[in-house]
């Protein structure tokens, strides 16, 4: 039954996205240089053309970076997080500095990266993990916030440990924030590895397309792009399933 | 059973307390309410008892002992359910047992499935709390509460928020399972008619800081009927109560 409402209700979205492409095939016909503008047919056309270097070589390569920083933001976000509730005075110390570092360009501060870590894989790395802890930190932490008060007094009149008010009531309850935080990082840790491609590497989407854009190949630099965006696509809607089916009670 | 000795206790950064010297207690196997305005320290007696509070001064027993140090000496019920939407109906009521971490698996299901059947709730053991009436779910929280296994229970206006009708069938079906078990029952409650209709004896808390708590007995014995409410005695109780409350508030 929900699934039916789903696909109903997506019905407006897909006739949209079909407007927009036509709106964007006719506009590139009408520039009529695919060096500029080209249109999305020959975007799909140049994918298909370099699947080998893009599926076999730069695909992994990204991947990769995003698999690392995506890694690593996760357990520095959720320490950060746990830290912050479990000490009034590591809450008071790290909020304002991890909501300053917001303010850092990050990308200004990439070249940076490259000068210490090379074109190895860690400058990359870098980049999306400064992207990426922070969705995930600010938003578990809020999850551990929205835990009432009282059902933790509850616990304790119940002679609960602080450890088992974290495992039975404080780890359930921020499940639903954690997904949220993972749905939001997955895109920030693609657009950080492709960030810190552009700016210094060897391999990847990133190099790939900024590659294509040094050859004025309009649609080599939309491929790797729109790989990317499909990839984001796919990650985000697994978690997505995994939400379903572990968290049975968000609209409770 | 529970016994407060010279109480005296004031909220952090408040200059004047909350209770001065506060002496009462509370015998084995009643049922007692305790009535006054909101504010007036109702709450923060429950607090003290299950120590989510400490007295400044004074000490408070529980079963002739001093309750610091003590574990899993009474049982809270506070006013809404806090049942964790994440736990089946039967998980929510285990909780308390699994806290206390005596028990086998099996043997909690065993406990909580009693539980649930004496509250009426066994068919909706392994239903969410969300699918749940909120008679209901004040009466999966009052099972929880039982399996603490103490025999002080402290109810902190556990029906307020429920409507009307349900609070009068939730009201009797609280003096069954009193009436059953016979457990010590010290409730919190604004409404003077839920009180009389309740309790062996009415606590009022009239004044701030709170230093007594003046005692009442309810002329009529048990089974209650909503009948018996309208017999003289309860109805000059009632009227008697109200105006000791409204007193204070001029």
């Amino acid at each position: 039954m929900k699934m039916k409402n789903n696909s109903r209700a997506n019905l407006p979205a897909m006739l949209l996205i079909f407007l927009l492409l036509m709106i964007w095939q006719c506009a590139a016909m009408g520039i009529n240089a695919a060096y500029i503008l080209p249109t999305p047919w020959q975007v799909l056309v140049r994918l298909w053309e370099l699947r080998d270097p893009l599926f076999g070589a730069h695909l992994p390569a990204t991947m990769a970076v995003v698999g690392i920083g995506l890694g690593l933001s996760i357990v520095l976000g959720l320490a950060l997080a746990v830290l912050m509730d479990v000490s009034k005075t590591a809450e008071k110390a790290l909020y304002p500095l991890i909501i300053a570092s917001q303010t850092i360009p990050t990308t200004a501060l990439a070249p940076l990266f490259v000068l210490w870590f090379g074109y190895t894989i860690w400058s990359k790395v870098l980049v999306t993990v400064l992207i990426t802890f922070f969705p995930i930190t600010i938003t578990v932490f809020d999850g551990f916030r929205s835990v009432k008060t009282e059902m933790v007094e509850l616990m304790f009149t119940f002679g609960a440990t602080r450890m088992q008010v974290f495992r039975k009531l404080k780890f359930p309850a921020v499940l639903p924030y954690f997904f949220s935080a993972i749905k939001m990082a997955i895109p920030l840790s693609i657009i950080g590895a492709a960030i810190g491609e552009w700016l210094g590497a060897q391999s990847g989407l990133g190099y790939f397309s900024r590659r294509m854009m040094t050859q004025l190949d309009g649609a080599g630099v939309f491929a790797p792009v729109l790989l990317l965006s499909v990839v984001a696509m796919i990650l985000v809607e697994i978690v997505s399933i995994l939400e379903k089916k572990l968290i049975t009670w968000r609209n409770a | 059973m529970l016994q407060f000795n010279d109480v005296t206790f004031s909220y952090p950064g408040k200059n004047f307390p909350l209770m001065q010297d506060l002496s009462f207690q509370i015998k084995k196997g009643e049922f007692v309410c305790l009535v006054g305005h909101s504010g007036c320290g109702k709450s923060t007696i429950f607090r003290l008892v299950n120590q989510l509070l400490t007295p400044n001064q004074g000490e408070i027993l529980v079963n002739g002992k001093n309750i610091a140090g003590q574990k899993n000496y009474c049982g809270y019920m506070p006013q809404s359910d806090l049942l964790f939407p994440w736990r089946s109906v039967k998980e929510n009521v285990m909780l308390p047992l699994e806290i206390q971490g005596k028990l086998s698996a099996k043997e909690r299901n065993e406990k909580a499935e009693e539980a649930l059947q004496m509250v009426g709730l066994s068919e909706w053991a392994d239903k969410s709390p969300a699918e749940l009436s909120g008679g209901m779910r004040q009466r999966a929280a009052f099972a929880r509460t039982v399996m603490t296994g103490s025999d002080l229970l402290l109810l902190d206006e556990p029906f307020s928020a429920l409507d009307y009708l349900t609070r009068l069938s939730m009201r009797e079906w609280l003096l069954q399972q009193w009436e059953q078990d016979k457990k010590t029952i010290l409730f919190i409650t604004h409404d003077v008619e839920e009180a009389v209709y309740l309790s062996n004896r009415v606590l009022v808390a009239e004044e701030i800081p709170m230093t007594s708590l003046s005692s009442v007995e309810v002329p009529a014995g048990y089974p209650r009927t909503r009948e018996r409410m309208r017999e003289p005695g309860m109805l000059l109780l009632k009227e008697e109560l109200i105006d000791r409350l409204r007193r204070k508030d001029g």
